[in-house]
């Protein structure tokens, strides 16, 4: 049952340029309502996340085999199967692999669990000394995940920074009901929203694009201090006429500055990690030149445009 | 080279070119050898001069050499296209070792062995009076030498032949010898430089340029310096007469010492500030010019022996994480005497000279305190941020300026006026003399769980090679408190021994390597007329430096967790793991207990870690570093009672007694009479927490800890956290330094901390050192060496020059990665594979691998 009073995450960077103003400390909450094609952290998407497995780390001692009651895992000709489906997250594998005990480096362990639940203000205090040296510098950014799903958690946490003065950002997806904004955006200095007009082929597992325009619409009347971010994918979301729709709606709520992504190729890494296929196939890079392209396109409309690295 | 655009003009530009070029060749050619070098010992007139006569006689000759016409090497009398700064201080560092004139004869040089010292043994770093220099010129220091010896001669027959009184009158004449020594270099450099002027094919400006140059060297150091030009170089001149006679000396707080030179000739109008910073950005290269970018040809240019280094040799340094330590260090900022801000007009072109050159050395070190500038703290943030270099280091005022006031043996106005030498050290202002001496603390504890022994896995030594007296046997140590008090008492031995061994050293120094030129610009010693290494100064400061910290304070947690909370194991068992290195790599055939061993390791290493702002681990930190302190304090009693109590007035036979038994016993003064120095002689302990460059050479001789290190892997960078266990940003490191009470610590206890060059900003920088400030840390270096992908590509390419797969040349585009080495900044294409790996693991490099 959903604890509406602790906050799931599973990752935190502690120092990040690339999200939001300044230098950044970036809480990764985990749980998505999305299942974009292009997302590179698909195990933050489950209420929480499945077992990962880094093949590279693991020497095959298989005594994650004789302690599983639950049998996810099994050899197969020296290969390692996991069962991700019949996991229940008990984590009694990983306490028993000596190679998963790198508390600090969770990548280097062969099996790990990367959520944590845990009360907004404990989190409050863990990151507080961080975010201390941040009111001017940067901030907090709360991402995802969808972080707006834990919006009433979150908004505890929020008014806790608020209270040291530790500027806020939230990036979202905002296929939510706008109802989950209508308090917490009280506590947030700005806003990284993603809008992402995807042809229909990949429509299904996206954002409800309606929804998040008029969430949009409705968010800017509160504040103007609203990032628009647009995934750059190949084949997806780089037409001109997707780019010309980002421009109609940021025209008409009168915003004016965009971040585009870039597509990043090394997004498998968590597939793998996870067992299974990334569905996008093919070269989904674009090239400079084709960004440039994109970037005029919205230059000319007199939106300010940054892109950001991989 | 990316160092190119460095310098604030061409001409600057272009001598960090030949800097930096020359850094990648083989040096070997430019050092004075041996056999080059004349030997006073051999001498038969010698023999019976005084030592410190001898000594200043060497120093002439050295000087002579360097400036001689086709003498050993044509670097000597070289100067640069473009140079403003001239002399040439020859090769050598810390870890190259230096090479000067013998003045011992055979005999003495035997028995000299006997207590690891040679001409070439230094104690104490520290730092010269600069300002007498300016003041005074070596005109004046040998006025005052002359009186002092019409002061001698005036004496009666019988005055004349004390002791004192006949070394006095020889410290003076060595003085002399070595101003004149000095005042000759620079008017030799005064001839060369005219001689230049006179060449046809340069230009008129640069021939004005090298006349006033040649007006300047035959007018300093011997004359007062009267504009800054002037002044630049008179303390030029000295800082290489000192380097090139195995004073590895400091440049003090040369904002304070050359702001009065500043405005003059700011307000005379003879340079401008841009003029200014470009003969400062010379000054600085003309310090850094020995610089060292390949270990290609390092081998063929160690000149260290057994005796080279201080205190109680061997010898015993990290070498090559040392060839370019030349402990040149300059402070700026701070206060003034009376506790007033000191930041002035050369304390921001210091720092923009550093920000400017982005060179590792000369090292600037900023003093911060609450009151101070923003805009100093703002510029500082930038230097760091620009300079590339990891400069400057910042010092805090709150916390260090109370820890020697603490020392009622100081006075106050003098702890405002601290300076740095060495490494980091604390010291007084041109006023005091400085030794250290230091406690690993992982042996210590190896000690408390084996009895006094060390965690050996051979058993030549049955249980392990003794390095104290026989301590409880872990079986019996029932509690937690029981293992701190083992703890304490071993503790206390290893205090004990390096206090007393400072004041054994100390009484051994000043009989081997006396430096009469040194003390003329250090305290007391002129007006006393007796060498610094002869007591000659009022102060004294003895550091006592506590390696690894937080792996011991990382380790108590770990053994108050797993021992005594949950009680999974005893501590015998500890014992036997860490003795075994956790089964790893391990000689010994029962494997039996490799499982337990495997999994004990796995829940030491996911303990709580120091500098995450975990209070299990930090209040372990904060009893170490009390019983630490409390240690010193009890040694300085006791060494006190030792060396300094005056027998002859005391009036209780008993306590004589005890006094004269403590001293026999302690191998000092035989007789057990007091210590025969004119004036009160006292060592200040004051206490420090760091490694150094050593960090993997401490922790190289260690046996596996309860922190969940391995046998022989470094142990943690000086007071920072170890290498790769700070998760929680900096901002937790610099938080868990709140509750420490780290201003007890006078030595300093310094942080080390790197950033990835993507996740800076000046912002965050700023806030950094503001809540450093506030939260109590006393030292802490904030390096940006560049993005975690350049760093991992120069660790490549080192990789392939080590395997013979690439070039040297390859490295060069490298050469501007400046990174902490503990102690100082150094070029990390020189460093050690495990000094790398080390830096690389602080980065998060080959271990944050989905960044």
């Amino acid at each position: 049952m959903e604890n509406l009073n602790k906050i799931r995450y599973f990752n935190i960077d502690w120092s990040s340029k690339n999200d939001g103003k300044g230098v950044r400390t970036v809480i990764f909450l985990q749980g998505c309502n999305l299942k974009c094609p292009w997302c590179h952290s698909p195990h933050s998407q489950p209420y929480t996340s499945p077992i990962l497995f880094n093949k590279q780390n693991c020497i095959q001692c298989k005594k994650c085999v004789s302690i599983c009651q639950q049998n996810v895992h099994s050899f197969k000709s020296d290969t390692h199967y996991i069962n991700i489906d019949a996991c229940t997250s008990c984590g009694q594998c990983i306490e028993h692999c000596n190679q998963s005990q790198n508390i600090y480096h969770n990548s280097l362990n062969a099996l790990n669990l990367p959520t944590t639940e845990i009360t907004p203000e404990k989190l409050f205090n863990k990151v507080l000394p961080q975010l201390s040296l941040l009111s001017n510098a940067g901030g907090v950014t709360i991402s995802g995940g969808e972080p707006m799903l834990q919006h009433k958690a979150l908004i505890q946490f929020l008014k806790l920074c608020k209270s040291k003065s530790i500027p806020t950002t939230i990036e979202t997806s905002a296929s939510v009901p706008f109802s989950y904004f209508s308090d917490i955006h009280k506590y947030v200095d700005d806003w990284l929203f993603g809008l992402r007009p995807v042809n229909n082929t990949y429509a299904k597992n996206s954002a409800d694009f309606n929804l998040v325009t008029n969430n949009l619409n409705k968010l800017s009347r509160y504040t103007k201090s609203i990032t628009i971010r647009v995934p750059l994918i190949k084949g997806v979301t780089d037409s001109s006429e997707q780019i010309h729709t980002i421009i109609n709606i940021m025209h008409k709520n009168r915003l004016t500055y965009a971040e585009l992504l870039p597509f990043n190729p090394y997004t498998d890494h968590y597939y793998k990690a996870m067992g299974i296929e990334l569905s996008l196939k093919g070269e989904r890079s674009l090239s400079n030149k084709n960004i440039n392209k994109i970037c005029n396109q919205l230059n000319k409309a007199h939106i300010k445009t940054k892109v950001l690295k991989i | 080279m990316k160092t190119n655009h460095r310098g604030s003009t061409l001409r600057v530009q272009q001598l960090l070119n030949i800097m930096y070029e020359r850094s990648f060749t083989d040096r070997t050619h430019e050092w004075y050898e041996k056999e080059e070098l004349p030997d006073l010992g051999k001498d038969e007139n010698s023999k019976n001069r005084s030592l410190v006569l001898r000594r200043s006689s060497a120093l002439k000759k050295m000087l002579e050499i360097m400036c001689m016409e086709n003498g050993p090497n044509k670097y000597g009398r070289e100067i640069k296209d473009g140079e403003l700064i001239v002399g040439n201080i020859p090769m050598g560092s810390l870890g190259f070792g230096k090479t000067f004139p013998n003045y011992l004869t055979d005999e003495e040089k035997q028995v000299a062995y006997f207590s690891s010292r040679d001409i070439t043994s230094v104690l104490g770093h520290n730092a010269p009076n600069y300002s007498r220099l300016l003041n005074h010129g070596l005109k004046g220091i040998k006025e005052r030498a002359r009186k002092g010896i019409l002061e001698v001669d005036s004496l009666d027959d019988k005055q004349k032949n004390n002791v004192f009184q006949k070394k006095k009158k020889i410290f003076y004449e060595a003085i002399i010898e070595s101003c004149n020594a000095v005042i000759s270099y620079a008017k030799c450099f005064s001839d060369i430089l005219k001689t230049k002027a006179q060449q046809k094919n340069i230009t008129k400006e640069r021939r004005d340029e090298l006349n006033e140059l040649a007006r300047i060297c035959e007018y300093v150091p011997e004359n007062p310096a009267r504009g800054f030009h002037e002044a630049l170089q008179s303390i030029y001149f000295m800082h290489l007469a000192f380097h090139a006679s195995n004073s590895h000396l400091s440049l003090g707080r040369l904002d304070q010492v050359l702001e009065p030179s500043l405005q003059y000739s700011l307000k005379k109008g003879e340079i401008t500030t841009e003029r200014a910073q470009e003969l400062m950005e010379c000054f600085f290269i003309k310090c850094a010019e020995r610089l060292t970018s390949t270990m290609k040809y390092a081998v063929k240019q160690d000149f260290a022996d057994f005796a080279t280094g201080m205190g109680n040799s061997p010898f015993l340094v990290d070498q090559q994480a040392t060839i370019n330590q030349f402990m040149q260090n300059i402070v700026i900022g701070g206060q003034t005497k009376d506790g007033k801000d000191a930041t002035n007009q050369t304390t921001y072109l210091i720092l923009d000279t550093c920000q400017s050159l982005g060179i590792i050395t000369p090292v600037v070190n900023l003093r911060l305190h609450k009151n101070s500038p923003r805009k100093l703290i703002e510029k500082a943030a930038n230097a760091a941020i620009n300079g590339n270099n990891g400069l400057p280091i910042i010092y805090n005022d709150e916390a260090i300026i109370p820890a020697l006031q603490l020392d009622k043996k100081l006075p106050k106005e003098e702890t405002f006026d601290y300076i740095i030498d060495g490494c980091w050290e604390v010291l007084l202002n041109g006023k005091c003399d400085f030794t250290y001496n230091m406690v690993n603390m992982l042996e210590v504890m190896e000690c408390t769980l084996n009895r006094g022994a060390l965690l050996s896995s051979s058993n030549m030594f049955l249980r392990g090679s003794k390095k104290s007296f026989l301590s409880e046997k872990p079986d019996n140590i029932k509690s937690y408190s029981e293992f701190k008090q083992v703890f304490e008492e071993q503790l206390e031995y290893f205090v004990n021994k390096v206090c007393m061994q400072l004041y054994d050293n100390y009484c051994l120094e000043g009989s081997v390597t006396p430096v009469p030129l040194f003390s003329s610009l250090l305290g007391t010693c002129l007006e006393r007329g007796i060498d610094k290494t002869s007591g000659g100064c009022e102060y004294n400061l003895g550091g006592v430096v506590y390696i690894a910290m937080p792996n011991t304070a990382n380790a108590f947690a770990s053994i108050k967790k797993w021992v005594y909370e949950e009680k999974k194991y005893t501590l015998t068992q500890v014992a036997e793991a860490l003795r075994n290195n956790f089964g790893i790599n391990n000689n010994n055939p029962d494997d039996s207990k490799k499982e337990m061993w495997t999994e004990m390791l796995k829940l030491f290493r996911s303990t709580p870690k120091f500098g995450n702002n975990d209070k299990y681990v930090d209040k372990e930190m904060q009893y170490l570093l009390d019983i630490s302190y409390n240690k010193i304090q009890k040694a300085e009693k006791l060494c006190d009672d030792i060396y300094l109590s005056k027998v002859q007035q005391m009036t209780d036979e008993n306590e004589k007694r005890r006094i004269r038994r403590l001293r026999r016993m302690a191998g000092f003064q035989n007789s057990g009479e007091d210590l025969n120095y004119k004036y009160d002689f006292s060592i200040s302990f004051s206490a420090g927490c760091g490694t150094f460059a050593q960090y993997a050479m401490f922790g190289s001789g260690c046996a596996a800890s309860a922190d969940g290190r391995l046998r022989g892997e470094p142990v943690a960078p000086n007071f920072s956290p170890d290498s790769g266990t700070a998760t929680h940003g900096i901002g937790s490191v610099i938080e868990s330094m709140k509750d420490l009470k780290l201003d007890k610590y006078a030595l300093g206890a310094i942080v080390d901390i790197c950033i990835p060059r993507e996740a800076y900003s000046q912002d965050l920088l700023i806030a950094a050192y503001d809540k450093f400030i506030e939260s109590n840390g006393s030292i802490l270096s904030l390096t940006i060496p560049d993005s975690k992908n350049r760093v991992k590509s120069a660790y490549e390419v080192c990789q392939a020059v080590r395997k013979e797969e690439a070039t040297q040349e390859e490295l060069k585009e490298f050469a501007d990665l400046n990174v902490r080495v503990g102690g100082w900044n150094g070029p990390y294409i020189t460093l050690t594979d495990i000094q790398q790996v080390d830096y690389n693991k602080r980065l998060g490099i080959n271990v944050d691998s989905e960044n």
